[in-house]
């Protein structure tokens, strides 16, 4: 019996530390400041990711698999556990990592090791993403922070009402940001595995298992993680939480859909490139949108730094422990 | 069913019905000094009574709304904050009271010459209360008309203190057989304790004007 299959545990492990970090991006302030209770979050997040992972991870994964041609589920186990290695190492340094930087590394790094050339040209689409994510990230918030502010000041919604709209809208985007992620970010947890399918799966069903590794992420992992997030660093009111996720969610949706290229498409519009892109990014990204829009006051540009540093730093590091992994396995 | 409960306008009625306590007891205050002031003891008991009920429905309504901004977890990002204001707020009620109570105990000859200057005070206090509770209620709904009531509220404070002034300075000023200097610091001390329901209303709009700002988005 072939058992090779079980080798997609790297993915899955990549899916449970996915599902443990990002939950809190999308959830994080609403649980901290008790807008939301923690098992709400999560039973929604669960669910809604696994939709998104399972129904629109068609998408970003294409982009991933046109960038090297993974033959064997072994190279993508290694691949795979490179990428989720080099996001625990770097993570507990304290260092800027994304899932999806560290995964394209490690397909780099594969194609180096097997001397596959490396589409340059997805490569600079898929660099490109990195860099405008963030940015597009602050554009979605800041404009949606200026259109917020002058509704409310010129609505006479009583602020005990606003409340409970607020509570409810941070339900409603935290749903649609838990199915953005599954739907741009599954690439990074099984995309490697696409071509190799175990044990017969079709494409769908390993995203769905994929998301199922998440989900149980968010469900065992995220809860520490949220709450810090909730009390972190830029104090968000709730109504500003709700931009921010909804400004990310917006940034990942637009990464992952086939639908949104369809019709653009149809328009004879520019195609989007569908890539996984980091949502950590795009969640600085959107806070910094709203600190521009309240006038560039208490912004963390050490931040941006980080951000800057890990496009260079996380890929290069992840090529690296491809690359000797590969070369270990081959050895053996 | 109650998981279906909309607590948030709960909390909404709570609030309102407790604003309108307070207002209550603002209006009452005025007519209890002014039934005092014009010998009318049937009146002043009528309203002492109604004070001292007003200000215990208060309480009860402070502790309900409270009990259900905490319970249900609303508005967590502003709780503590509207949770200092509603309980500052509570003075209102309870200086209202108190005023009407020392009348009934204490007794005070408020001479004829001096009786419109005292219900001059007290309508001034009771105007600060008013547009104080309208700024409680601009910070809730129209957050834009805020500072108005603030200014509003501080203007009719300064005008209280000045009328306090004159009235104390009237008062020692007195030169009657009979009555002498422990009746005169008696008064003083009624003006003072009317006077103090605007004070407490001018610190309040303070909380407020430094809490409007945590109305922003």
């Amino acid at each position: 019996m072939d058992l090779s299959g079980i080798l997609v545990i790297s993915g899955l492990f990549m899916g449970w530390s996915l599902g443990g970090n990002d939950a809190a991006n999308i959830f994080g302030t609403a649980v901290g400041t008790k807008m939301i209770r923690f098992r709400t979050a999560a039973v929604l997040c669960s669910i809604f990711v696994i939709l998104g992972a399972t129904f629109s991870g068609a998408g970003a994964s294409k982009t991933l698999e046109s960038l090297g041609n993974i033959h064997s589920i072994q190279m993508a186990f290694i691949i795979s556990g490179a990428a989720a290695g080099t996001v625990t190492f770097m993570s507990k340094r304290g260092l800027p990592v994304s899932t999806s930087q560290s995964i394209v590394g490690g397909i780099i790094g594969f194609n180096i090791f097997v001397g596959n050339e490396t589409n340059i040209d997805i490569l600079i689409k898929i660099a490109g993403t990195w860099i405008v994510t963030p940015l597009l990230a602050a554009l979605f918030s800041a404009t949606l922070y200026w259109g917020f502010r002058v509704k409310l000041d010129r609505s006479r919604l009583n602020l005990i009402q606003r409340d409970k709209r607020t509570r409810m809208g941070l339900v409603l985007v935290g749903a649609f940001g838990a199915y953005t992620l599954g739907a741009n970010n599954i690439a990074n947890v099984v995309g490697v595995f696409v071509k190799t399918a175990p044990f017969g799966l079709n494409q769908q069903a390993l995203f769905f298992i994929g998301g199922v590794a998440i989900a149980i992420g968010v469900m065992t992992y995220s809860k520490r993680v949220m709450l810090t997030v909730g009390k972190s660093v830029f104090k968000l009111s709730p109504v500003g939480a709700f931009i921010v996720v909804l400004s990310s969610a917006l940034v990942l949706f637009v990464f992952s859909s086939e639908g949104l290229n369809g019709i653009l498409s149809t328009l004879n519009l520019p195609q989007i490139p569908l890539v996984p892109v980091s949502q950590s990014q795009a969640v600085v990204g959107a806070i910094m949108g709203i600190g521009f829009a309240k006038g560039g006051r208490n912004l963390n540009y050490q931040v941006l730094y980080k951000i800057v540093l890990g496009w260079v730093l996380t890929p290069t590091v992840s090529i690296g422990v491809t690359w000797i992994l590969l070369w270990i396995s081959s050895q053996m | 069913m109650k998981v279906f409960k909309d607590r948030n306008k709960e909390l909404e009625q709570e609030i309102n019905l407790y604003l309108e306590t307070l207002k209550g007891s603002a209006l009452v205050f005025q007519q209890g000094l002014s039934a005092f002031l014009e010998d009318e003891y049937e009146g002043f008991e009528n309203k002492l009574g109604e004070i001292i009920n007003l200000e215990k429905e208060a309480d009860g309504l402070l502790r309900a709304l409270v009990q259900t901004l905490y319970k249900y977890n609303l508005m967590p990002d502003l709780s503590a904050d509207i949770l200092e204001l509603m309980t500052a707020l509570d003075e209102i009620s309870d200086i209202s009271k108190s005023v009407l109570l020392d009348l009934n105990v204490e007794k005070f000859q408020v001479l004829e010459m001096l009786k419109p200057d005292f219900m001059r005070v007290a309508d001034t206090s009771s105007q600060t209360v008013h547009h104080l509770l309208g700024g409680i209620r601009a910070f809730f709904e129209n957050p834009t008309e805020i500072d108005g009531y603030i200014h509003t509220v501080r203007a009719f404070e300064s005008e209280v203190d000045q009328m306090e002034y004159v009235l104390k300075q009237r008062i020692f000023a007195l030169d009657i057989l009979d009555f002498g200097l422990c009746d005169k610091m008696h008064l003083r001390d009624l003006a003072h304790k009317i006077a103090s329901l605007s004070d407490e209303c001018e610190r309040i709009a303070d909380l407020l004007a430094v809490l409007k700002f945590k109305r922003t988005i």
